[in-house]
């Protein structure tokens, strides 16, 4: 007997079709949105102005928060005026090749288009002050910068890598006044250190609460 | 108790729109009229609303329309793009990107200072709250001081400095300003907005220098011209009154919108609240009283509330004063009577049991006469009420405005100044004054906008708001607050101080000089003004009080004012009140779209004015909600939806003004209805014997008021139990004071 008429025989086709687009397309997913590609680490802009953190941070280790004079009160770090880069280069290098347009810019008072690294979604809301006073460092983050010519980005800044730390035991962090050493090595009784502070401050993390990031 | 309960009770019966149609609701907790009269109607608006089925593009069906486009747009955007970071160039001083800065500057309003702290986001204004410093503002403020901000960046706002249409240098205007040279100024004036400014005061004083018969006249359509003239004729000289309701236990309003949009509201309503917080067992409460036409926050705040028309306010200030006299004030005005009524009997009493601690205040909007009246017996009172010298201050004069006029019509005018307002749209109807401005050969207007005033003049100058200009304005007790720019003017616009100068002065001069000029020559009389002057821009205001309150007394007997007759209101005919808006106000806010869009207080009502009326009239002349009415008055008409408000007396129609703008403003032009062309100078508050007619049209008319309702049978259902609506209900009768004269 024919229950079903004879075009429901293609079903079992279209089914195996659908199945193997459907998981064609979520393995897809996985790979593209997981990946570097998507999470941008590697990515190494070339800026306006061929500034090297190696040669400033790394080899004449000048402090971060030279430049970055926000970074330990306001959310944002600041990237410096032309000002700051001034405040040397009037003396030093004044007619370096390299340093042209950042002279334009004093002279005119055109602002530096430098082109962002570390790029977080609008929906994220990111404190810079908050993480620096607690202690993390910014090699935590943005990796040895004192060793980049270019400056890259290390890690992928998703919100798995956030909570990975957010959630740890043992999150990564270190006495406040070491926070911007590239190359510190951690003492004999760090875990002690990392075990208190998580007593100590672990409640002020945002663990699980959506809208401490998600405003 | 059980009197309440009746006259609940008979409320609703009153206000049912139609009785066969309403069920056996017992008098409770209902969320608008549709609810109570009819509860079909309001079940069938539930049906329609968001919480259930949609009709068409409901909220609901856009949204996930909305989902559904941004989801599609979302894949565009897989790979990200380049971001780019623009630091300063030379850096700010003491600025960190990411952390605001808060300046302490000055709102004026009127003749008025609210004292406000501005919050700067890498350097641009965004926020403004009250200075906890300011003696005017308390750390509080009110919407137009919230709203403002969008004032400023109104992408509207007019430009620069246009000659009859083509954009000019402001020099050029520097040089026709110089030019003015009318002898001694006699075929000169200036028409400007109301201010307490001391250096608007001083550029008066130096204009009169310069031009002798030259006018200055102040204008403004909302003004308190009628109170200070009443307390003129009880002191004999003009003051400015200072309700220091912190000291008040027995409050009566008769028709003032003190805690709603009057003048000093933010003030008021700080200081009302504060003796309505019970602290402990010993502490006590105000009482308010409030005589009223129409429902006001105030009204709705109040203890117990008397709903009268206008026009009657006399005659129970009439037997107010009797009672008042039987209980042993001295007033010895003419025509006062007894009363029979137990509510102004009981506020009487309340009203002596309390003296010195017990106050009245008088709406704005009422005749002089009253407003003399109320003065004397506040005084009698021993009210906790603070005058303070007006010479000071710019008010209204509509004497000066009227005689400004004639002059202008007869072309005895060359050169008119207008600072800022917008006289072609809100003088009163019997004034022509457009008519009259035509006639003056070369007018300046300075305004925020391309307005109805700006298209008769020649010279247009973009008028800078507050947060972009040098400044200052005092307060009704005497601190001097300064007015200190957040941001550089956005579109090339000028303050009046600027606008003036080149007159008075025959040359440029930056409202900085002049502001700190007048502050060093006649404010702050220290050595160091430097230091002082650093400590006045960093708190925003002068310590020390410019004037000093003034002792009042009125002969012992109050026998100066002489009451007006009754006026009388013919039986289908109907009084109509000018009310300034709680969005608009007088229409200088129309383009603002946060306060367009925020429900007004009582009706709930968005966007568009509207005609309120009684629900007995509205049953009487069969009109519904968002039915086109005809108001006329005299040869005048304007038409107008009407609304059907609770609370509203039935012979009283408000009409709130500052709607149906025509200028170059996106958002305000073209909102609501004009009601100026009703108004003329002779019943600026209210006019009876207004006649209207139902016209055979609907306009839709946004409300709030309906929204998220639930339904009855929600509420009872288990999970809501909670709520308790048996609760609510009880509370009900206590709450309602609802009572009228002709009870």
């Amino acid at each position: 007997m024919q229950l079903f008429p004879r075009w429901t025989n293609n079903f079992t086709g279209i089914f195996l079709i659908g199945i193997f687009l459907l998981l064609f397309s979520l393995s897809s997913f996985i790979w593209y949105y997981g990946s570097p590609y998507y999470t941008d680490v590697g990515y190494a802009p070339v800026q306006p102005v061929p500034y090297s953190h190696k040669l400033h941070a790394g080899d004449m280790g000048i402090d971060c928060r030279y430049c970055h004079v926000g970074v330990e009160q306001s959310y944002s770090a600041v990237i410096p005026p032309t000002e700051t880069c001034m405040g040397c280069h009037t003396y030093v290098k004044t007619d370096s090749e390299k340093l042209k347009l950042v002279r334009e810019s004093w002279e005119t008072g055109k602002p530096i288009e430098w082109i962002k690294v570390h790029m977080l979604p609008e929906y994220a809301y990111f404190n810079h002050s908050v993480h620096v006073n607690s202690g993390v460092a910014c090699i935590s983050c943005h990796g040895n910068i004192a060793e980049m010519e270019v400056v890259y980005q290390v890690k992928p800044l998703s919100m798995d890598w956030c909570l990975d730390c957010h959630r740890s035991d043992t999150p990564e962090i270190r006495p406040k006044n070491e926070v911007t050493n590239m190359y510190w090595t951690p003492p004999a009784d760090y875990d002690n250190f990392v075990s208190s502070w998580v007593e100590q401050h672990g409640d002020e993390r945002p663990v699980g609460d959506c809208q401490k990031c998600h405003r | 108790m059980s009197q309440i309960k009746n006259k609940s009770k008979e409320f609703v019966d009153t206000n049912k729109i139609d009785q066969s149609t309403a069920q056996s609701h017992e008098f409770g907790y209902w969320k608008s009229l549709k609810d109570i009269s009819s509860s079909d109607d309001y079940s069938n608006y539930l049906k329609q609303s968001e919480h259930h089925e949609d009709n068409g593009l409901s909220r609901r069906n856009f949204l996930s329309l909305v989902a559904a486009s941004v989801a599609l747009a979302g894949l565009e955007g897989c790979k990200k793009p380049v971001q780019k970071i623009i630091p300063y160039v030379e850096a700010e001083i003491a600025t960190i990107p990411g952390i605001p800065k808060h300046y302490a500057s000055t709102m004026p309003f009127k003749n008025n200072a609210l004292g406000v702290i501005i919050e700067n986001h890498d350097e641009r204004p965004v926020k403004v709250e009250g200075n906890e410093k300011h003696p005017a503002s308390m750390g509080k403020s009110n919407s137009f001081a919230q709203a403002t901000t969008l004032d400023m960046y109104d992408p509207d706002r007019s430009r620069g400095v246009r000659l009859n249409g083509k954009k000019v240098d402001w020099s050029d205007y520097v040089k026709y300003a110089q030019s003015i040279n009318s002898s001694n100024g006699n075929r000169l004036a200036i028409l400007s907005q109301e201010s307490s400014s001391p250096t608007i005061q001083f550029m008066h004083n130096e204009f009169k220098k310069a031009y002798p018969n030259a006018d200055w006249v102040v204008y403004e359509p909302i003004n308190n011209e009628n109170l200070y003239k009443g307390i003129e004729k009880a002191f004999g000289k003009k003051l400015q009154p200072f309700n220091r309701l912190e000291n008040a236990q027995t409050i009566l309003s008769i028709g003032s919108d003190f805690l709603g949009v009057e003048d000093n509201c933010v003030y008021h309503t700080r200081k009302f609240a504060q003796n309505r917080d019970l602290e402990d067992e010993k502490s006590t409460m105000n009482r308010l009283y409030v005589v009223e036409s129409f429902m006001t926050p105030t009204g709705s705040s109040a203890d117990h509330r008397l709903n009268v028309p206008n026009h009657q306010f006399v005659s129970v200030l009439r037997e107010l004063a009797g009672e008042l006299k039987k209980l042993g004030l001295k007033i010895d005005a003419k025509a006062i009577k007894s009363s029979n009524n137990l509510w102004i009997k009981t506020v009487a009493e309340d009203l002596i049991k309390n003296k010195g601690e017990s106050i009245i205040i008088g709406g704005s909007d009422l005749p002089e006469d009253i407003h003399c009246l109320i003065a004397g017996i506040n005084n009698q009172l021993k009210a906790p009420i603070d005058y303070y010298p007006l010479d000071k201050a710019h008010v209204t004069s509509m004497k000066d405005f009227k005689s400004l006029c004639k002059k202008m019509a007869k072309g005895s005018i060359d050169n008119l100044i207008i600072l800022g307002g917008n006289p072609v749209y809100d003088a009163p109807s019997d004034c022509n004054f457009e008519a009259s401005l035509k006639k003056v050969k070369s007018a300046v207007h300075l305004s925020n906008f391309y307005d109805e005033t700006s298209k008769h003049c020649e010279w247009n100058i973009a008028e800078a708001h507050f947060f972009e200009t040098w400044g200052d304005a005092m307060t009704y007790d005497g601190y001097a607050s300064i007015i200190q720019p957040q941001i550089r003017p956005l579109f090339e616009s000028k303050s009046a101080l600027q606008v003036i100068a080149p007159v008075v002065f025959k040359e440029d001069r930056s409202s900085y000089d002049v502001v700190k000029k007048v502050w060093k020559d006649s404010i702050v009389n220290e050595i160091n003004f430097e230091r002082k002057w650093e400590k006045i821009l960093h708190e925003g205001i002068h310590t020390k009080p410019l004037l000093s309150n003034q002792r009042v007394r009125t002969q012992n007997k109050i026998s100066t004012a002489v009451l007006t007759k009754d006026q009388t209101l013919d039986n289908s005919k109907f009084e109509i009140i000018f009310a300034p808006s709680s969005s608009v106000y007088d229409g200088r806010y129309a383009n603002n779209g946060w306060l367009q869009e925020i429900p007004k207080p009582i009706t709930s009502l968005t966007w568009d004015n509207a005609a309120f009326i009684s629900m007995k009239v509205a049953k009487k002349l069969n009109i519904k909600n968002g039915q086109m009415i005809e108001v006329s008055l005299g040869n005048k008409s304007v038409k107008v939806p009407a609304w059907i408000v609770p609370g509203q007396n039935q012979k009283t129609i408000t009409l709130e003004l500052g709607y149906g703008r025509e200028f170059s403003g996106r958002i305000g032009s073209g909102v609501g209805f004009n009601i100026y062309p009703l108004r003329t100078s002779s019943n600026m508050g209210y006019a009876i014997n207004a006649e209207i007619k139902v016209l055979n049209e609907t306009y839709p008319l946004a409300t709030t008021q309906e929204h998220y309702g639930l339904e009855e049978d929600k509420l009872a259902a288990p999970g809501f139990s909670d709520l308790s609506t048996n609760e609510v209900q009880s509370r009900i009768p206590d709450l309602v004071k609802q009572s009228t004269l002709e009870e």
